[in-house]
C-alpha cells in the first residue's frame, strides 16, 4: 500500500523527466511558436544538421573532448599507479589536489587559469579549452581508476617481474588488462562531462572557438528558435549514450567490486 | 645502493610527474597568481594593474552593492540546498524501502536525467516558466501566480533550476544512508511506543544524518558557485555569485576586483567545506 | 663465511653474505651468512615476522637489501633486478595472472624470452604434463582448485628452468590433506629435476619431512642451519629446541665446559650430569638441560636424570599417550610414550617416576 512519500516520488519523477521529455518531443513539433502541437516534422534536424555553424561546433567539441579524454587517462592512470605504493603522507598530499580539482567551483578555476592566459598574452582557443577540461577530468578518472587499483595488489606485477619481465612490460601484459574496464568507465564519463561543459568553454575558448554547449547557451539567452530544440534533444542524446554506456562496462565488468583473486584465500599476506 | 635499482625507483617516483605537472602549471599556479592580483589595484584610465599589497579590493567588496548580490546568491544556494532536501528525502525513503529490481529501477530513473547535458536540463524550464509556458500557466490556475508576471527570470526560477539539476546528488547519498539503517531498529522504537512520526523524528532521521549532510554537501558547494542556472533562468536580474565574478574578468576587465571576488568565493567554499566535513564525521561516529 | 668463499664455491647454488633489510626503525632481516648447496631442498623455518619470507625476497630480487650481497652460482646478483635474475618464484597464493589462461600463464615467461612458438608450444605442454595438467590449458584459473592453481604455478617457473627455484609458503593456502599430498609432489619434483629449492614455511613438519637441510629464523637472525635431525637432537640454542619440537627444559649450571661434547653440569636437584651441548661453555655460566618428551629410557652407565611428580594429565593423541607430571623444583614435565589398545599405566594424582638416559639429554646455553 504505497504511502505518502510513494506517491509524492511518483510526482517528483514526473516533475523530473516532464521538462526534457518536452524538449524532445518539441523538437519534432512543426508548431514555430510551440504553443500548441503542430504535427510531426523532422525538419528542425535537418537545419541543425545543414547548419555549418552547428556542424563547426559539434567537430569543435568532439576534439575537445577526445583530446582532454586522452591526456586526462594518462593522467590518471600515472597517478593511480604511484598513488598505490606511496607513501601515505605523499598519497594524502596528491589526493588533496585531486580532490580540491572536484569540489572548487569551475567559475573559480576557469576564471584563475584565463587570468593568467592573458597575463601571459596566450592565445585562447582549443588547446586552452583542453588545458582546463583536463584540470578536473583528470581527477574524476584518478578516483575511478584508484578505486579500481585499490583491488588489485602489486603480487601480479611482482609476479610477472620475477618470470622476467621489464617494468613496462608488466605493465602492458598484466596491469593494463585488468585495469581496462576501469579506464574505459574514466573515459566514457569524462568524455560527456566535456562534450557537456558550458563554463570553462566559455571563458577559455575565446572569440574564435566555440563549443556545442557554448552555442546552445548563446541562441537560449538570444532568441530561442525551434531549431535549438534540435540541437539540444542531440547534445543530451550524446551525454545519456555515453552514461549508460559507463554504467553498462561498470555492471558488467565489476569495476569496483570483486577482489582480484589471487589464489583459494584471495589475500596478500606478505 | 646500487645504480640500476635505484634508477627503477626514480622512474617510478616519475610516475606522479604528469598529474602534478599539470596540476601545477593549470591549477595551482593560475590560483596563487589569483590571490597575489586580489591584493593588486586597477587603473581605470590605462587598464594597468599595479601590485601592491592593498586590501582595497576586499573593502570595496564589503560596502558595494555586489555585497547584496552575493548575499542573496547565497541565500538562493541554501535555499536550494534546502528545497533538494525536502523533495529528495521522502524519494530516497521510498527507493530504500523497495527490493530488488524495483529499487534498481528508480535509483536508475533517478540516475538518467543526471545523465542528461546540463545546459539542456537548465534550458528545459525556459519554456515551461515564460510567459506562455505550461508551469506559469498551472500557477496562474491555482492563484499562485498573477496573469501579468511570468517566473522565469527571477529568483525562483534559478532555484527550481538548480533543485531539478542537482535532485539526484541529494537523492543518491540520502539512499545510502537509509539503506544502512538497520530495520529491526525501527522495530525497536514501536516496541518502546513511538508512533510512526516519531520513529522517523527520534530514530530514523539522526540515523540518517550523514546522508543529510553529504547531499548538503554535493548540491550547497557547486550550487553557490552556479554560473550556467542563472544565466539562462536568471536573465540580467538575477544574478549569483558565479556570474558577478565572470562578468569582472570578462566584461568589467577589473582583475584585481575580480580576483577578490573569486578568492572570496573559494574562501566561503573552503570553510563550509571544513564545518561540513567535521559535522560530517561527528554524524559517522554516532553511526 | 668470506666473501671469497661464497663467491669462489661452484657448489653452492645461493650464497648470502652480511643480508640485512630494515623498513624504517625496523630491522627485518639482521646480518644473514648462508650458503645453500647446488641441488639441496633447503628451507627457512620461524615465527611469523621472523624475516624468512623477507630473505626469500631478497634472493628474488623482489626486495632490495639495506646492506649485504646476494650470489647465485658464484655470481653476484645484488645489484641486478628482478627479471633478469636467473631464479623464479612460486608465491604465497600462487598470483596466477587472472585474465590469462593456464597456457598464457605457463607461457608467460617464455614469450618474456621471446621463445619461438613451437619450442614454446612444446616446453609448455611438457611442464603442463610433468604436474598432472595435461588437458586444462584453456581453462581460467578462477576455474581451478586450490592444488590445481598450485601446480599451475610451479609450472609457470619451473618452465623457465631457473638455477634456483623459490617457494614462499605455498602450501599454506591448502587443506591439511592435500598439503601432505602436496609435500610428497614437491619433494619428488625437486628430486627429479634436480633444481636446487629454497622453502620458506612456519611448519616445521613440513619443513622436516621435505628438506635436506633447514635454516631456523628468529627475529630476523639465523639460528642454526643444518639437517633436520641435527637440529631436532643437536639445537644450538633455546629458541632451536623449542621451535623444533616440544622441550622439557631443566635450569643448569655449568660446572666444566671446556670441551662441547663433555659439559658437566648441575641440574639442581637432579643431580649433576655429564653430557654433550651446543657449544663450549664457562663455568658458572647458565644452561638449560633439554629432556625431549619421546626419549625417556632406563638410565645406564653414562648416568642420567630421574624425575620423580604426581601425575596430573593423561591425554589420549591417538599414536602416543601424554602424560604431564608436576616434578618440582622442574615444573612441569611432559612425557610421550606409545599407546596400548588396554589402559594401563599410572593414573591421575599418582606419583610417577620418569628417566632419561645421559645420551638423550642435551646442554643448550640459557
Amino acid at each position: 500500500m504505497p504511502g505518502p512519500a510513494a506517491w509524492f516520488t511518483v510526482l517528483v519523477f514526473g516533475f523530473l523527466y516532464l521538462p526534457i521529455g518536452m524538449v524532445v518531443a518539441n523538437s519534432f513539433n512543426a508548431d514555430t511558436s510551440l504553443i500548441g502541437w503542430g504535427g510531426f516534422t523532422f525538419k528542425w534536424y535537418s537545419q541543425t544538421l545543414s547548419d555549418p555553424r552547428v556542424r563547426a561546433d559539434f567537430v569543435t567539441s568532439v576534439e575537445v573532448a577526445l583530446i582532454s579524454t586522452a591526456i586526462s587517462l594518462v593522467i590518471a592512470v600515472s597517478t593511480g599507479l604511484w598513488t598505490r605504493t606511496a607513501s601515505a603522507r605523499a598519497r594524502r598530499l596528491v589526493d588533496s589536489t585531486t580532490y580540491m580539482r572536484i569540489v572548487l567551483p569551475e567559475v573559480v578555476m576557469a576564471l584563475a587559469l584565463f587570468l593568467v592566459l592573458r597575463r601571459y598574452r596566450v592565445g585562447l582557443g582549443i588547446p586552452t579549452i583542453v588545458a582546463g577540461h583536463v584540470v578536473f577530468n583528470s581527477a574524476y578518472a584518478t578516483l575511478i581508476i584508484q578505486a579500481r587499483l585499490a583491488t588489485m595488489t602489486t603480487t601480479l606485477e611482482q609476479a610477472a617481474s620475477d618470470l622476467g619481465a621489464t617494468p613496462w612490460r608488466a605493465f602492458r601484459r598484466v596491469t593494463l588488462p585488468l585495469l581496462l574496464p576501469a579506464i574505459v568507465v574514466a573515459a566514457l564519463l569524462i568524455t560527456s562531462f566535456s562534450f557537456d561543459d558550458v563554463v570553462t568553454s566559455l571563458f577559455l575558448g575565446g572569440p574564435n572557438t566555440e563549443t556545442l554547449p557554448v552555442l546552445l547557451l548563446g541562441l537560449i539567452r538570444v532568441n530561442v528558435t525551434p531549431e535549438v530544440n534540435a540541437i539540444a534533444t542531440g547534445v543530451t542524446t550524446i551525454t545519456i549514450v555515453s552514461f549508460m554506456m559507463a554504467a553498462a562496462v561498470m555492471t558488467v565488468r565489476g569495476i569496483a567490486g570483486g577482489r582480484q583473486q589471487l589464489g583459494p584465500a584471495g589475500e596478500d599476506a606478505a | 645502493m646500487i645504480g640500476r635499482v635505484r634508477s627503477a625507483r626514480f622512474g617510478h617516483q616519475a610516475l606522479a610527474l604528469p598529474g602534478l605537472l599539470w596540476t601545477l602549471a593549470f591549477f595551482l599556479v593560475p590560483l596563487a597568481v589569483m590571490v597575489v592580483y586580489s591584493f593588486g589595484q586597477i587603473d581605470i584610465i590605462t587598464f594597468k594593474t599595479s601590485f601592491g599589497w592593498t586590501l582595497s579590493n576586499y573593502r570595496q567588496l564589503n560596502n558595494s552593492i555586489y555585497l547584496q548580490t552575493i548575499l542573496r546568491s547565497l541565500e538562493m544556494s541554501i535555499g536550494a540546498t534546502a528545497a533538494c532536501l525536502v523533495v529528495g528525502y521522502p524519494v530516497a525513503y521510498t527507493i530504500a524501502r523497495q527490493r530488488g529490481r524495483v529499487q534498481t529501477l528508480l535509483l536508475l530513473g533517478i540516475m538518467v536525467p543526471f545523465w542528461t547535458s546540463f545546459v539542456v536540463r537548465t534550458y528545459a524550464w525556459v519554456n515551461l516558466l515564460s510567459a506562455d509556458g505550461l508551469v506559469t500557466k498551472l500557477l496562474r490556475a491555482t492563484g499562485l501566480e498573477s496573469s501579468s508576471s511570468q517566473l522565469i527570470y527571477t529568483p525562483t526560477a534559478v532555484v527550481i533550476g538548480i533543485v531539478y539539476s542537482y535532485l539526484p546528488l541529494m537523492v543518491l547519498p540520502l539512499y545510502v544512508a537509509l539503506e544502512r539503517i538497520d530495520p529491526q531498529l525501527k522495530q525497536a522504537a514501536s516496541d518502546l511506543g513511538a508512533t510512526g512520526f516519531g520513529v522517523f523524528r527520534r530514530v530514523i532521521f539522526p540515523l540518517s544524518m550523514p546522508g543529510v549532510i553529504a547531499g548538503c554537501i554535493l548540491v550547497g558547494v557547486p550550487a553557490t558557485g552556479e554560473y550556467v542556472i542563472p544565466a539562462i533562468l536568471g536573465g540580467d536580474r538575477t544574478l549569483m555569485y558565479g556570474n558577478v565574478v565572470a562578468s569582472q574578468f570578462l566584461l568589467v576587465g577589473d582583475y584585481p576586483f575580480g580576483s577578490a571576488l573569486a578568492v572570496s568565493l573559494m574562501c566561503l567554499v573552503t570553510v563550509f567545506l571544513i564545518v561540513a566535513r567535521s559535522r560530517l564525521a561527528r554524524a559517522e561516529d554516532v553511526v | 663465511m668470506t666473501a671469497a668463499t661464497a663467491a669462489e664455491g661452484t657448489a653452492t647454488a645461493v650464497g648470502l653474505v652480511g643480508l640485512e633489510r630494515s623498513f624504517g626503525e625496523h630491522q627485518a632481516v639482521k646480518g644473514i651468512d648462508l650458503e645453500i648447496r647446488d641441488g639441496e631442498f633447503f628451507s627457512l623455518i620461524g615465527p611469523s615476522g621472523c624475516g624468512k619470507t623477507t630473505t626469500l625476497r631478497m634472493i628474488a630480487g623482489l626486495e632490495t637489501p639495506s646492506d649485504g650481497r646476494v650470489f647465485v652460482h658464484g655470481r653476484d646478483v645484488t645489484p641486478t633486478p628482478a627479471h633478469r635474475r636467473p631464479v623464479n618464484t612460486v608465491f604465497q597464493h600462487f598470483a596466477l595472472f587472472p585474465h590469462l589462461t593456464v597456457f598464457e600463464n605457463v607461457a608467460f615467461g617464455l614469450r618474456e624470452r621471446r621463445t619461438p612458438k613451437a619450442e614454446l608450444r612444446a616446453r609448455v605442454r611438457e611442464m603442463l604434463e610433468q604436474v598432472g595438467l595435461t588437458g586444462r590449458e584453456r581453462a581460467r584459473p578462477k576455474e581451478l582448485s586450490g592444488g590445481q592453481q598450485q601446480r599451475v604455478a610451479l609450472a609457470r617457473s619451473l618452465v623457465l628452468q631457473p638455477e634456483v627455484l623459490l617457494l614462499d609458503e605455498p602450501l599454506g593456502a591448502l587443506d591439511l590433506k592435500l598439503r601432505r599430498q602436496m609435500q610428497g609432489v614437491l619433494k619428488q619434483l625437486q628430486r627429479e629435476i634436480g633444481i636446487t629449492f629454497v622453502y620458506v614455511t612456519h611448519d616445521q613438519e613440513e619443513a622436516f619431512s621435505m628438506s635436506d637441510r633447514v635454516g631456523i629464523m628468529n627475529a630476523g637472525r639465523l639460528e642454526q642451519v643444518g639437517a633436520p635431525r641435527d637440529v631436532y637432537h643437536r639445537p644450538q640454542t633455546l629458541f632451536v629446541a623449542d621451535f623444533v619440537g616440544a622441550s622439557n627444559q631443566i635450569p643448569a649450571t655449568i660446572l666444566e665446559g671446556a670441551s662441547a661434547s663433555r659439559l658437566r653440569a648441575d641440574l639442581g636437584s637432579l643431580g649433576v650430569v655429564e653430557v654433550p651441548g651446543a657449544a663450549a661453555l664457562a663455568p658458572g655460566a647458565a644452561a638449560a638441560a633439554i629432556l625431549r618428551p619421546e626419549s625417556t629410557g632406563p638410565i645406564g652407565a653414562g648416568g642420567g636424570v630421574s624425575l620423580t611428580g604426581r601425575l596430573v594429565d593423561v591425554a589420549y593423541l591417538g599414536p602416543q599417550v601424554q602424560y604431564t607430571i608436576d616434578a618440582a623444583p622442574a615444573g612441569e614435565v611432559i612425557v610421550l610414550q606409545g599407546s596400548q589398545a588396554d589402559e594401563g599405566g599410572a593414573r591421575l594424582g599418582e606419583e610417577c617416576t620418569f628417566t632419561w638416559p645421559a645420551g638423550a639429554i642435551w646442554l643448550v646455553p640459557a
